[in-house]
């Protein structure tokens, strides 16, 4: 029994504690037997330490009634860590992996368009114009449920206009997005419509449509409108408009649900861009001389005019290499209400593509950083705040550099949370096999891997030259992949809070198929 | 007396305290026994409480009694209230700078007569205090006795080594 230096009761200790950061947690264990015995015996205190150390906030309250106890959620908690950590990922392999195309179709589907979809788990989407049909796969929920989840979707749901130019959808919202050109090529329709009742208005937005033309168009008129790298953050929804896919393009950003423009910006040029958070995006205009552009999308609407280049254009931020591509991705927020913890949005990885061997892992507090130092109040004449790479990226980035005999994909690295995986392969080898890594950057998981070194090899950090930098980081390798053809990776690889899950295409003459492959911890 | 909105609440050494209803009802536990009397002129005694940390509390409460409101919309309840946190103003930070002896005793007092936000609040602003401290620094600022043997000391900050890391 130990003697209460600390004068105050126990449960007003433990509410004092509870607001504490992590780190002060670990100085009060130091402090005197009364503070060490109630870090390390209050469950709550134990469950707010192992969110750090996995990169987890709780989501659990109070969605779930009656509410799972508060023991519960740190032992699934801390059996998630363990097997992160452990690296023993199952192959999931055909449980989940799908022909799209089972049957040999009498004819090849020429306008057949497939292509990734993100919004809060990987999905697929396919347009099948001739068929008037859009087919949707996406992995189970959760574990034991039994397999690839399918939807069709007529397209006959929808007014017969022109083609269509873009499909979204965001499982966690129950949101899907399908853009139409009009017929005269003029205009884009994009409905906002349930995923479960596509026949109908989403229930939560306020109009069914939200309708948009390109700001500058100076084509006949003929070529096609597309719009591309949708991508949704709660009830913001943001894409790319552009004629034919090429630039010039309008970068937009809208409220799904109250039916408004928030922000659109005109580029002479192919951009790349993803949401920062619910104020900020961030664009890598594809030009020569790389840098990264932040801009301010939020609060006005459509009050003020949207014609200004320069409009709320806040930071300017020098690259170390050429040809940067940031990858868009949705914000996985809010989180399925079965849920207990999810990846903590602060926690969250920007990936940008320096060519092909090159990337750089940028997280979320570093431009939360530069924007709370610099004070940056935009307005709309107002030049952005400009800093050269060596000012603000080498210390607070982890760049990541592959020799030249191994190749690796990063334009399609979709982060988690704290964690991003990378494919590494041979690309002289004839082996389909890839090698996959992954880094967190979540500072608590790595001194956490410091106390308690994880049983998988760290050598990835030697091979991708990140063993000098200054910014912490944790590798771990995850196993091979071999759904790729000989020197080559599949085309995408994306994490999601069980593992992830690599995405390929096979061109096996026809049928053509498309599949996945989870590894789940 | 005799007014039915006032009510006289005696500290533990006698100091007597005409307070708005509405303010004591701040108090869960005053509340509970304002409803149990019914009417009455009686005054309330408050035993554990002492009059100068009743007088920062009533000061607390007449400057928080217009937000009283919101606390009484949809409230996390049960366990999860301990995960809460509260905002603290420029008020409350003033309202807090006085000896530590009196600022535990505010908090103390504040979680025996169940007010809620000035609990929040005082717990706040003690988090906010420890934030980015050493351990001896904290058992300085608290008056907190090193309670460990040398060797015990030594192995804590061994297997801590990992998360001082700052």
């Amino acid at each position: 029994m130990s003697v209460d230096s600390v004068r105050l009761p126990h449960d007003v200790l433990v509410r004092i504690l509870l607001l504490c950061e992590v780190g002060d947690l670990f100085a009060c264990k130091q402090v005197c037997r009364q503070l060490f015995e109630l870090v390390d015996s209050d469950v709550y205190l134990q469950y707010k330490i192992e969110l750090a150390i996995n990169g987890m906030v709780d989501v659990s309250a109070p969605a779930l009634s009656p509410g799972v106890p508060v023991v519960e959620r740190l032992e699934k908690l801390r059996a998630h860590g363990e097997r992160v950590r452990s690296g023993q990922y199952k192959d999931s392999g055909s449980t989940y992996s799908w022909p799209l195309w089972p049957a040999v179709p009498s004819m090849p589907k020429d306008d057949w368009k497939a292509f990734p979809a993100f919004g809060s788990s990987t999905s697929y989407v396919v347009v099948k114009p001739q068929q008037q049909e859009i087919s949707v796969c996406a992995p189970p929920l959760q574990d034991g449920d039994a397999g690839m989840r399918h939807w069709n979707i007529s397209l006959t749901e929808f007014p017969a206009l022109g083609a269509i130019v873009g499909v979204f959808l965001d499982l966690a919202q129950d949101l899907l997005i399908v853009a139409q050109s009009t017929p005269d090529n003029r205009e884009v329709y994009a409905y906002v419509r349930s995923f479960t009742k596509p026949g109908q208005p989403h229930p939560v937005a306020a109009g069914p449509i939200l309708a948009t033309r390109p700001l500058v168009r100076n084509d006949p008129g003929d070529q096609k409108l597309r719009m591309t790298c949708m991508q949704t953050h709660c009830q913001v929804v943001a894409w790319l408009l552009s004629v034919d896919g090429k630039n010039p393009c309008d970068a937009e950003v809208w409220d799904w649900k109250s039916g408004h423009r928030l922000w659109r910006c005109h580029f002479d040029h192919r951009v790349t861009f993803t949401f920062l958070d619910r104020s900020f995006l961030a664009v890598t205009p594809q030009i020569w001389n790389s840098s990264l552009h932040v801009y301010r999308y939020d609060p006005a609407p459509e009050a003020e005019p949207v014609s200004s280049r320069a409009r709320r254009h806040v930071l300017e931020l020098g690259l170390p290499a050429k040809d940067a591509r940031i990858q868009e991705s949705s914000i996985p927020f809010p989180p399925p209400c079965t849920a207990i913890f999810w990846p903590d949005p602060k926690q969250r990885i920007y990936v940008i593509a320096l060519g092909e061997h090159s990337s750089l892992l940028i997280p979320y507090s570093t431009f939360r950083c530069l924007l709370e130092t610099l004070q940056v109040t935009p307005t709309p004449s107002s030049e952005p705040t400009s800093l050269a790479w060596e000012s603000w990226g080498p210390d607070s980035t982890l760049r990541l550099d592959l020799e030249r005999r191994h190749h690796w994909k990063t334009n399609c690295c979709y982060s988690y949370g704290s964690r991003v995986a990378v494919f590494s392969f041979d690309k002289d080898s004839r082996s389909p096999d890839c090698t996959v890594v992954i880094f967190d950057l979540n500072p608590w998981a790595v001194r956490h891997a410091q106390h308690c070194p994880p049983k998988t090899p760290t050598n990835p950090k030697v091979a991708f030259g990140t063993d000098r930098a200054t910014l912490p980081h944790l590798a771990l390798h995850g196993p091979v992949v071999s759904v790729g053809l000989p020197g080559q990776a599949p085309p995408m690889l994306t994490m999601d809070i069980r593992g992830f899950t690599a995405v390929f295409t096979r061109y096996l003459g026809w049928p053509i198929f498309l599949g996945s492959q989870s590894f789940y911890t | 007396m005799g007014d039915s909105n006032r009510l006289t609440l005696v500290a533990s050494d006698g100091g007597k305290f005409v307070v708005d209803k509405e303010v004591v009802q701040m108090s869960v536990l005053l509340k509970n026994m304002i409803e149990d009397l019914g009417e009455t002129d009686e005054s309330i005694p408050i035993p554990n409480v002492t009059s100068p940390v009743l007088t920062k509390v009533i000061e607390f409460c007449e400057n928080h009694r217009t937000d009283a409101a919101r606390t009484d919309g949809p409230n996390v309840d049960g366990d999860d209230a301990r995960m809460r946190t509260a905002v603290v103003s420029d008020w409350d930070r003033q309202f807090f700078d006085v000896d530590q002896d009196l600022m535990f005793e505010i908090i103390v007092a504040a979680n025996y007569l169940d007010i809620k936000s000035l609990v929040d609040v005082g717990c706040k602003v003690v988090a906010d205090m420890i934030k980015g401290k050493s351990p001896q620094e904290i058992r300085d600022l608290f008056d907190i006795v090193n309670d460990f043997s040398p060797e015990e000391e030594a192995a804590l900050r061994k297997e801590n080594e990992w998360a001082n890391d700052r």
